[in-house]
């Protein structure tokens, strides 16, 4: 058991594919799942993509070579799934938000008065809410946490794009947050007082 | 930089990742403007708070109930079919398909051929050829497109179309009214070890694993062919070399080959063939020219039952060349065993079964079937660093190499196996093991052989000692002295040695029947220059001895009547990695000792590591561990321990490693009459020289005041200057060796004791005037003069404990921690193995929940984890790796980075050279509301 126990999980893979498996599945399972769940919006059909990701992972598991985090090379996989999957879907509509006006600059600090009432679980419903484009690089900014550079990697698009639609997304996630919550559609523009 | 160009910079700089003349002039931007600052702040905040909001813990989703088990069984279901073998290996299932699809035309086409001589239409024919192909590729080569799942048969129709052609339109060896059927049978067993195995599968891959002979590299494969055997070999030749033997096996002792492919020629030299080479069912040799051999990956199906010869050039897209034998094999099953990387005519005579290696090729995978049914499958593999075979199939797992293996080589993603667990004596050239003068390491078993004793020794031979070409030093693996004998060479009762009395390196039984008798047989003729690090089996007793290789028996013997006359035929207990020399040993491995009386085993040795010291232990009573002795006095010496972890006893508790350099620990304690010295201890290849070798010692102005030492007769002996200044010393009686000690100097109690375990070695009185020492001028010194592992050392002085020491790693210096000062005090040199403390937690100091009220540069906090015995640490920040050399963390926070996050620290040990990993413990970093104080607690 030691020996297991002292494995890396890609070599516990190779070695014991059985228990590899399930460990795959202890270790990386929810993480997955929660990340899938954001960017489809849809509890089966994560399931589904959480199923193939494990699934290739552990029939290509010959072919990570640990030049990345583990964790990164699963999550490389499932984008990848999705990315399929939104090929399939690519008839659905994307709402482009041009046409929303900017915040007047009026004084107040709604940014400020926005996040007091705003609570998580409108934020979240707000990124759900979003079109697959701006949804996805908003749950890999907000949730898996990463840098422009890194999202533009993980789609495969250039930065510029990736700022593009992260600006989109936001001002779409303001005016839905300012329309549930009563707050504004955008915290720019004014002075906050120091932290 | 005007505003719109600060602010497009936002996302940059909430990465941080802008730099340069960039960053230098938005700072300058924001220091004057009151708008854009305000506007990052919010950029800030915001990110902050959506942040927080997506990764609350009590919003993460988790997989439903049943998923795991749902999706293992899937994996499970999925890799019991074969069909679905293509996602399975997707790497190999391209490959797979194309000799499908190559298959599969070429047997349309045969098809096609026979339509076209039927209607005597060329066009017709060209027509049919053309839409048959396009057809059969078609459905063939469809999943190479789209990925889905493929089933690859030849389809019925077609073929009873093909087997009903005039054998005039095809190649010779395809004549016959049955011949497609057989095509279909091959062409359908094919496919199917194609797509039921990696060890047969063709990989597009230079990166599949083999085992390679540069000649010389003979392995058995320890199973007899016969006329229901069944062989695929997946190969490489490295080199077309005439009479060469890839693969094969001879006859029953008639020198007619059986199952055997050669390189031979035809007509010229240029073109080289395979060449299948069998025995018929009259007894008669046929030897039948195949296809090319030549530099190209094939996997060659050699089928008796049905007299088929399939040969698949995978290199050159795996097309098949099919052939039909005329004649069934000889229907006796082969005395010899089947071999890979044999030779032919010029092979040395004395290599088992005649059939010596000088081929040069590579083995990729290989499976035998007998009646149909697979019965081992040969997959490369490196084991315990030796590359072979590794054989698997119904009650069978075990691994095959070379009969020379430094000639065996091996490349690609190989399998990699530890070795069994075995201990060693080290190779002689190991001067820790005896290589010096006068040092000699063996293993009494405590058993004494009687005649119907048989022994069964497992084990490999490492090298031995230069003068093993002298005949009086042959190493002997097994030994049991007979009576009334002076020398301890000459009349050895039983013995496994390394060199027979012709002078040829083997192996040999010897024995005494007590008539002064000494009968010296060889038991196979496998030179020991090529032997090193090859595992054997002598099993001796009885009237018989044998060797045994890789489940081939090299060679047996038949031990003289005069045996077991007697009674008492043995003076000494059964040794092991004995020597004909006082000064010598047998270098050695052993796998495991089996001992059997009247065939009911008795002794079942096999290897065990109990807290850091290898040894034997009987598994039919687990109490009886025997551990290395030397010859002789004055040496402590221990085995090494390798293999599997299944040999520990599962302790495996942390010790300090002392390397014999006289490097020891300052305690900066002085220790007096009123102190309690306990050291939990034990030596390793200690050994008495020309000083008294010390364990510990304080020395006072005019000599030492406390030590514990080994003295000349080499005991644990105790020494101290009294209340009258005189030295004094006391002998425990208690031999040193290296099995771990318990030493307690109970000063206030007057009494020495020392233990093993719950066992009592000693236990002294010492006097009032022993004991009444005074303080030393010096702290106490802990270290010894020879290697020493110490597990623990301890300080009591009136009554409160002063030191408190567990060996401890500190930014990869080892040394000992004491936990009562929480001072680490290193030992240059040292190393610490093993886990944990017996009686202590496994971890020491835990990091513990922090809470961060406050952000922005120079908010950090420092978690720090101490756990005895090991070397590293590995930190986790929301399972993410953040660190693993060191034994703390360093966390600092930003403004936009604001969320709970849990750390997980991980201690890494070594345990017998391999790193493990222990029990982690995990904290919660907290982040509060802004504006209040850091908080660390």
């Amino acid at each position: 058991m030691t020996e297991k126990r002292g494995m890396d999980i890609e070599e516990e893979i190779k070695a014991h594919p059985e228990s590899g498996a399930k460990r795959l599945v202890a270790e990386y399972g929810d993480r997955l799942y929660d990340t899938a769940v954001r960017l489809c919006v849809d509890e089966s059909l994560a399931r589904d993509l959480v199923s193939r990701t494990l699934q290739r992972a552990i029939e290509r598991i010959g072919l990570f070579r640990g030049s990345s985090r583990f964790y990164t090379w699963l999550y490389t996989i499932l984008v990848n799934f999705w990315r399929m999957e939104l090929r399939k879907r690519k008839s659905e509509h994307v709402v482009f938000t041009d046409e929303l006006p900017d915040r007047p600059d009026d004084g107040a600090d709604p940014a400020e008065a926005l996040a007091a009432k705003a609570d998580a679980e409108e934020i979240r419903a707000a990124v759900e809410s979003l079109p697959l484009h701006y949804r996805s690089v908003t749950v890999f900014r907000y949730f898996e946490d990463m840098s422009v550079p890194e999202i533009a990697d993980v789609l495969g698009v250039p930065e510029g794009t990736v700022k593009f639609r992260l600006h989109k997304a936001k001002k779409m996630m303001r005016r839905r947050l300012a329309q549930t919550i009563g707050g504004d559609d955008t915290s720019k523009g004014e002075e906050r007082k120091e932290q | 930089m005007n505003c719109m160009e600060a602010r497009a910079l936002v996302e940059d700089a909430l990465d941080k990742t802008i730099a340069g003349s960039r960053k230098r002039a938005l700072d300058l931007h924001l220091s004057r403007c009151d708008s854009c600052r305000a506007f990052f702040a919010a950029e800030r905040e915001e990110h902050r708070r959506w942040f927080v909001a997506m990764n609350e813990p009590n919003a993460r989703r988790v997989l439903p109930d049943g998923f795991s088990d749902e999706f293992l069984a899937e994996m499970a279901r999925r890799k019991a079919q074969p069909q679905r073998f293509w996602f399975i290996v997707s790497k190999f299932g391209r490959m797979a398909a194309c000799i499908a699809a190559m298959l599969l035309f070429t047997l349309f086409s045969y098809a096609v051929v026979k339509v076209v001589g039927r209607s005597g239409d060329a066009s017709v024919g060209a027509e049919a050829l053309a839409e048959a192909s396009a057809e059969r590729v078609g459905e063939a080569s469809a999943p190479l497109a789209n990925g889905a799942d493929i089933v690859v048969e030849p389809e019925a129709e077609v073929l009873q179309e093909a087997s009903s052609a005039s054998s005039a339109d095809f190649p010779q060896q395809m004549k016959g009214d049955t011949i497609m059927s057989k095509v279909k049978a091959a062409a359908v067993a094919l496919m199917a070890a194609v797509v039921s195995s990696p060890a047969v599968t063709v990989a597009d891959s230079n990166g599949d694993g083999y085992i390679e002979s540069e000649g010389d590299a003979y392995i058995s494969l320890g199973h007899c062919a016969g006329p229901n055997t069944k062989m695929e070999v997946d190969f490489q030749l490295t080199e077309v070399k005439y009479d060469t033997k890839p693969f094969g096996s001879w006859g029953n002792h008639t020198a007619l080959p059986m199952f055997s492919l050669y390189i031979s020629y035809v007509n010229n030299e240029t073109d080289q063939r395979f060449s299948w080479d069998c025995t018929d069912a009259d007894g008669q040799r046929q030897a039948y020219n195949m296809d090319s051999a030549d530099l190209n990956r094939h996997i060659i199906s050699f089928d008796a039952p049905s007299r088929t010869y399939v040969s698949t050039n995978v290199t050159e897209g795996g097309e098949a060349y099919i052939h039909e034998f005329s004649k069934a094999v000889s229907n006796a099953t082969n005395s010899y065993p089947l071999a890979v990387f044999a030779r032919g005519a010029d092979r040395p005579a004395t290599l088992p079964g005649h059939f010596g290696g000088a081929t040069k090729m590579r083995v990729y995978g290989m499976k035998i079937y007998e009646s149909g049914s697979l019965v081992k499958t040969y997959t490369p593999c490196l084991k315990g660093g030796i590359p072979g075979l590794k054989v698997t199939g119904p009650g069978v797992d075990t691994f095959v190499t070379g009969i020379d293996v430094s000639k065996v080589k091996y490349g690609g993603d190989i399998l990699v196996e530890k070795d069994d667990p075995y201990i060693s004596t080290g190779d002689y050239n190991d001067v820790t093991k005896g290589a010096e003068a006068g040092k000699c390491i063996y293993l009494n078993t405590g058993y004494t052989v009687k005649p119907t004793t048989r022994v069964e020794l497992d084990f490999a031979p490492l090298t031995p000692s230069p003068s093993v070409a002298a005949y009086n030093h042959a190493p002997e693996f097994m030994c049991a002295k007979g009576p009334a004998r002076s020398s301890p060479r000459a009349d050895n009762l039983l013995e496994i040695v390394g060199r027979t009395s012709t002078g040829n390196l083997g192996y040999k039984v010897g024995y005494s029947d007590y008539h002064d008798f000494i009968e010296k047989l060889n038991i196979g003729s496998v030179p020991m220059t090529t032997a090193y690090g090859i595992r054997r089996t002598v099993s001796a007793g009885g009237h018989s001895i044998s060797l045994i290789t890789a489940g081939f028996t090299n060679g047996t013997d038949t031990i003289s009547a005069n045996w077991g006359v007697e009674t008492d035929l043995t003076t000494t207990p059964l040794y092991l990695c004995t020597a004909n020399v006082g000064n010598d040993f047998a270098p050695m491995k052993i796998y495991g000792l089996k001992i059997y009386e009247s065939d009911a085993l008795v002794k079942d040795f096999r290897p065990i590591v109990t807290n850091g010291v290898a040894g034997l232990v009987d598994a039919l009573n687990p109490s009886d561990i025997r551990y290395a002795s030397s010859y002789g006095s004055g040496y402590a010496l221990t085995f090494a321990a390798g293999g599997n972890h299944a040999c520990t006893d599962g302790s495996d508790e942390a010790y300090l490693e002392f390397d014999g350099s006289n490097a020891r620990i300052d305690s900066g304690v002085v220790v007096t009459k009123d102190s309690v010295i306990e050291a939990d201890f034990a030596l390793a290849n200690a050994k008495y020289s020309n000083a008294q070798q010390v364990m510990f010692v304080q020395n006072g102005s005019d000599g030492v005041l406390a030590s514990l030492y080994m003295n000349s007769e080499f005991k644990y002996s105790y020494q101290f200057r009294d209340f009258t200044g005189a030295a004094n010393g006391i002998n425990s009686g208690v031999l040193a060796s290296n099995e771990r000690r318990q030493f307690k100097l109970d000063g206030p109690n007057a009494r020495m004791t020392i233990k093993c375990g719950d066992e009592v070695l000693c236990n002294q009185t010492i006097t009032e005037g022993e004991r009444t020492y005074t303080g030393g001028s010096t702290t106490l010194k802990i270290g010894p003069d020879s290697t020493m592992r110490l597990y623990g050392f301890k300080v009591t002085t009136n009554g409160s404990v002063v030191r408190d020491f567990v060996p401890y790693v500190m930014n990869g210096v080892a040394g000992l921690y004491d936990v009562c000062g929480e001072r680490f005090y290193p030992l240059p040199g040292g190393k610490v193995r093993g886990r944990g403390s017996k009686g202590r937690d496994e971890f020491l100091s835990k990091p513990k929940h922090v809470l961060i009220t406050r952000y922005g540069a120079g908010s950090t906090a420092t978690l720090r984890c101490v756990a005895p015995g090991a070397l590293r640490y590995e930190w986790r920040e929301d399972n993410v790796l953040m660190d693993e050399t060191s034994d703390s963390l360093t966390l600092s926070w930003v403004q936009n980075k604001p969320h709970t996050r849990t750390y997980k620290a991980t201690p890494i040990y070594e345990v017998l050279g391999e790193t493990v990993k222990g029990e982690s413990v995990e904290t919660r970093i907290d982040f509060a509301m802004l504006g209040t104080s850091i908080i660390i607690r």
